[in-house]
């Protein structure tokens, strides 16, 4: 019953949305430090800045577009396409 | 904070064993031609989702999906994010570096992945330049090979801008040591 009440649709999306962004700060961070600590001459830490600006920007878009999207509408997005395709292949 | 920015625009060169009284003559990176080349291919990929998104506004406005739509664009955008500066990383680190003492060629070839080589310039015998093709004229760039003492394989600077004035260079300062200790350059052998 504790078990179900944890395993939900629900929390695996969050905790796949948690892994996702994990491996993607994992990333940004990798290539800023590869930037910063081999480049040589001021060319990489022009580059590391402009991309760590724009990874915290495109980051907060996503989040943002997802908190807006609740799992709700997803459910109902998918149902109705589902719906869909299944109606259209009784009236063919 | 003036400081701060300095990071941005004063720079000694420094890199790893970086010798006692070392100075850095030319730092070289390939020429920016098929760097822009493929970020181009990027923005066109950055932008083809939106073109579609507008083609397409009636249908998705219709069915209520304009949300999902937005969010697959900007996850889309994340993942072209990182791809676009793993390769300008990757052209960032790839760098030939000409030092008073010897050329170094320092090649990234991918994550915690490199490889580094060195030539002392006493052991330089001869330096060629190769242009080849329509684009590398027009853009002024190409190859330039070192011919090193003995039966080792050539030093290659590849896709460089301007090899001439790189070769000129670095013969030059060879040159102007021979003549400034009045013989042959480097250490006695």
């Amino acid at each position: 019953m504790f078990l179900e009440s944890i395993v939900n649709i629900q929390n695996l999306f969050y905790l796949f949305l948690i892994i996702v962004f994990i491996a993607y700060w994992v990333l940004v961070f990798t290539i800023i430090y590869h930037l910063t600590r081999f480049g040589i001459g001021t060319f990489p830490k022009k580059i590391a800045t402009i991309f760590l600006l724009g990874s915290v920007l495109f980051f907060c878009v996503s989040f943002l577009f997802i908190t807006i999207m609740s799992l709700d509408t997803l459910k109902d997005l998918i149902g109705n396409l589902v719906n869909g395709i299944y109606n259209n292949k009784i009236i063919d | 904070m003036k400081s701060l920015f300095s990071i941005f625009k004063d720079t000694y060169n420094s890199f790893e064993n970086k010798e006692a009284g070392e100075e850095v003559l030319i730092l070289i990176r390939r020429h920016p031609f098929f760097i822009i080349l493929q970020l181009v291919l990027f923005m066109v990929l950055f932008l083809l989702p939106l073109i579609l998104g507008i083609f397409f506004s009636p249908f998705l406005l219709f069915n209520n999906l304009v949300g999902i739509s937005l969010l697959l664009y900007s996850l889309w955008c994340l993942i072209l994010w990182q791809m676009m500066f793993y390769l300008i990383t990757m052209y960032a680190l790839d760098v030939w570096i000409v030092t008073d003492r010897r050329i170094i060629d320092s090649t990234q070839h991918g994550f915690f992945n490199r490889s580094i080589s060195e030539l002392h310039l006493s052991r330089i015998q001869d330096i060629s330049v190769k242009t080849d093709g329509l684009i590398q004229t027009f853009f002024k760039f190409g190859d330039l090979e070192i011919q090193t003492a003995g039966t080792e394989n050539k030093f290659k600077f590849l896709q460089i801008p301007r090899p001439n004035n790189v070769k000129n260079q670095i013969m030059s300062h060879i040159s102007s040591n021979i003549h400034s200790t009045d013989k042959p350059y480097g250490n006695p052998v």
